[in-house]
């Protein structure tokens, strides 16, 4: 039996590639509109920021020859090591954008000429003041972050109830696209929390943090860092439940579909994971009570494939699905397609050998077995291309389109060169605040 | 002509312009909100004052109840009876597996006491030794040669082989009793208090509550070479040894002196 493996090795390879495909498919989509150029070039710098901080997460990881960041404690060098601050200045500018990305997709909120300008340097300005901030506070103020995306996430719960009412109401199929992709989001963005959603609302989640605070001495949040952290629960905790009460309507009026069953599945391992975690509260409480115990290797595997699954794996594959089948990116075009066939082929290919590498972390499967099922997977995408691509690439409208239709979109005069100064700001943004954790960890 | 003039204003008014919608989405803010406010109540009244309680060292007085195993109330562990003849050199095993220490309580050193035949430490021995000659009412004898040593390593019996509070060996020649000692648990120093630095109870003793320590068997090696002494008195050819093991525990507690 092989030892469990880390997944973040892996969560960077797909993030990274997809990522950079992401804005290369984007720069060739000029057909596209606004909204989803625009929103292609954050969803792309949003998996290459993710990429980046999980590739710094797994250098450390090498370093203590451990896995996850569990074993940051005082007594090795990571405190103040670059690596520690570029991931977390990685994850600081990875919330911006998704702080922005509700104000602009799918439902624009601001529907003007400036848009990219202020977008862009909103959130340049912003991750150069809170990476700076974090690093001199030792992070002790930096979960709360997580306050910044309340707008956004109510924008995106509106949207979806919205639109889903209105699917109900009218029966027609293309306001799904809307409340489809705005459930996909807050699956993509909260994913990790709603795992966790029955656990924070019976308040046990609370021990848990109580728990990390003590085991982890380099997370010492402040009472703001705490609230943050407590409100991203409640959020995942809260749109779970959201999502869980309006898809079991819309199943009730229009038929189950493969969104309802994917919130379905991710309630019903929040509603798991919340009973397991009440059974260990004993384990839990004990690095406050006495010292910390280990968790069992049952609950360890049960964390590895469901939300750290969820993270690393499935998140970018969300993406990925948003991008091909809401025609973010241009992917019919002839000198776009082989470019897109490999992306989808290969982070297919990726995350199944690594859920396979997983399986075989506690299963006592022979690597014979693992390398012949890696192997019918490879012949399956092989063989099915086509149809996964079709069923990708599923005709519909888009967003911009459908909103057009409903009068509710305006198409502003942007000036083309403004997505290539996004690019070319997120970069300098991201260079530059490599170079203060750089120099301050040198420093210090 | 369309009226839509993407301001914020018209694109609210676009999101909530059916009532359906606002009818929706109010109570799911108020139930997010809801779940917000009490889970950070929790937290922040219950939760983080503890965190930084118990993240703080605080200074611990560490003292120890002590006594022996002891099972037939007379202060002894073991209790070994023989008679040996001149030259004999024997090993003698205790097997502290049967022995009942207490629930709560650690094995913290081992004493071992070998008492010769004419020596004033069995209890009813009467008599004086002079220049190594034992003088009673019954005779005269000359003191035995014994010597003594505790046999073994950590495979033999887990504790402390190279402490500076051992005894692990010792011979006599004035019919005065050997005594021997090992250490078995590690910093534990006799009864003493000690100070410690520890963010919470449990962690101030954790040093002091490991099981494993005075595992084994106490073997303990004597040689004996009876001397044979010309004056009045019966003729001495052997030797009775007397082997008295205690086996000292210890329940360790901590009393917080400062936060």
């Amino acid at each position: 039996m092989a030892e469990s493996q880390s997944l973040v090795p892996v969560a960077a390879i797909v993030d990274l590639i997809l990522g950079f495909v992401t804005i290369a498919l984007v720069r060739r989509s000029s057909q596209k509109e606004w909204v989803e150029k625009f929103a292609g070039l954050l969803i792309g710098w949003i998996l290459i920021l993710k990429g980046l901080e999980y590739t710094f997460t797994s250098v450390m990881e090498t370093i203590v020859a451990n896995e996850g960041l569990w074993i940051i404690d005082s007594s090795n060098d990571l405190q103040d090591s670059f690596f520690r601050f570029a991931q977390r200045t990685c994850k600081t500018i990875s919330i911006l954008l998704l702080v922005f990305l509700p104000f602009i997709y799918p439902y624009p909120i601001l529907q003007r000429k400036w848009n990219i300008k202020v977008v862009t340097a909103s959130i340049c300005v912003l991750s150069l003041i809170l990476s700076t901030i974090s690093i001199l506070t030792n992070y002790r103020h930096s979960d709360g972050e997580w306050f910044l995306l309340i707008p956004g996430m109510m924008i995106l719960v509106l949207v979806y109830i919205r639109f889903l009412l209105m699917e109900i109401e009218t029966g027609e199929n293309s306001h799904r696209r809307m409340s489809l992709v705005a459930g996909l989001l807050l699956i993509a963005m909260l994913g990790e929390q709603m795992t966790y959603w029955l656990a924070q609302v019976i308040s046990i989640n609370d021990d848990f943090l109580a728990r990390f605070a003590v085991e982890w001495s380099l997370w010492d949040p402040s009472t703001f860092g705490w609230l943050g952290t407590n409100l991203v629960l409640s959020m995942g905790a809260s749109t779970i439940l959201i999502l869980l009460v309006f898809e079991s309507w819309r199943t009730y009026h229009m038929g189950i579909s493969g969104f309802s069953t994917i919130v379905y599945l991710v309630a019903i391992v929040g509603c798991t994971a919340g009973i397991v975690d009440y059974a260990i509260m004993d384990i839990v409480r004990s690095c406050v009570e006495t010292e910390c115990e280990s968790f069992p290797a049952a609950f360890e595997i049960w964390y590895d494939f469901t939300s750290e699954t969820l993270i690393y794996l499935f998140t970018p594959l969300i993406f990925m699905y948003i991008l091909l089948n809401f025609d973010i990116i241009d992917s019919d075009a002839s000198e776009n397609r082989w470019l897109t066939r490999i992306m989808v082929i290969l982070m297919l290919l990726i995350v199944s050998s690594s859920v396979i590498e997983l399986l075989q972390s506690f299963l006592p499967v022979p690597e014979m077995i693992s390398s012949a099922a890696l192997a019918m997977v490879v012949a399956i995408f092989i063989g099915w291309e086509e149809r996964i691509m079709t069923n990708l690439m599923r005709e519909g409208d888009t967003v911009s389109q459908k909103l057009i239709e409903m009068d509710e979109l305006i198409v502003p005069k942007i000036d083309e060169r403004d997505y290539d100064i996004m690019s070319a700001s997120m970069a300098g943004t991201v260079f530059f605040t490599l170079i203060i954790c750089a120099l301050y960890s040198a420093v210090i | 002509m369309s009226d839509f003039d993407g301001s914020l204003s018209a694109i609210m008014a676009n999101l909530f312009h059916e009532n359906r919608t606002k009818t929706a989405f109010i109570p799911c803010i108020l139930a997010s909100a809801l779940i917000f406010s009490y889970t950070s109540a929790d937290l922040v009244l219950n939760q983080t004052d503890l965190v930084e309680y118990v993240k703080t060292d605080k200074s611990w007085e560490i003292s120890f109840e002590n006594n022996i195993v002891d099972d037939d109330g007379d202060n002894l562990t073991f209790d070994f009876n023989d008679i040996w003849a001149d030259g004999d050199v024997k090993v003698i095993d205790f097997f502290l597996d049967e022995i009942p220490v207490n629930e709560g309580y650690f094995v913290g050193y081992i004493d071992v006491k070998i008492i010769p035949e004419e020596c004033n430490g069995v209890d009813g021995s009467e008599g004086q030794c002079e220049n190594g000659i034992w003088l009673s009412d019954g005779g005269e004898w000359e003191c035995d040669s014994i010597s003594a040593t505790l046999l073994g390593d950590n495979s033999s019996l887990s504790g402390q082989w190279f402490d500076a509070g051992n005894t692990l060996s010792g011979s006599d020649s004035d019919c005065e009793p050997i005594y021997l000692r090992i250490v078995t648990y590690p910093e534990y120093y006799l009864h003493e208090t000690v100070n410690q630095t520890a963010v919470n109870e449990f962690q101030a003793l954790s040093p002091w509550i490991n099981d494993g320590w005075g595992d084994g068997v106490v073997s303990v090696q004597v040689n004996l070479d009876v001397n044979s002494y010309g004056g009045w008195g019966p003729m001495d050819d052997s030797e009775e040894i007397t082997i008295q093991v205690s086996v000292h525990q210890f329940r360790p507690s901590a009393i917080l002196i400062s936060e």
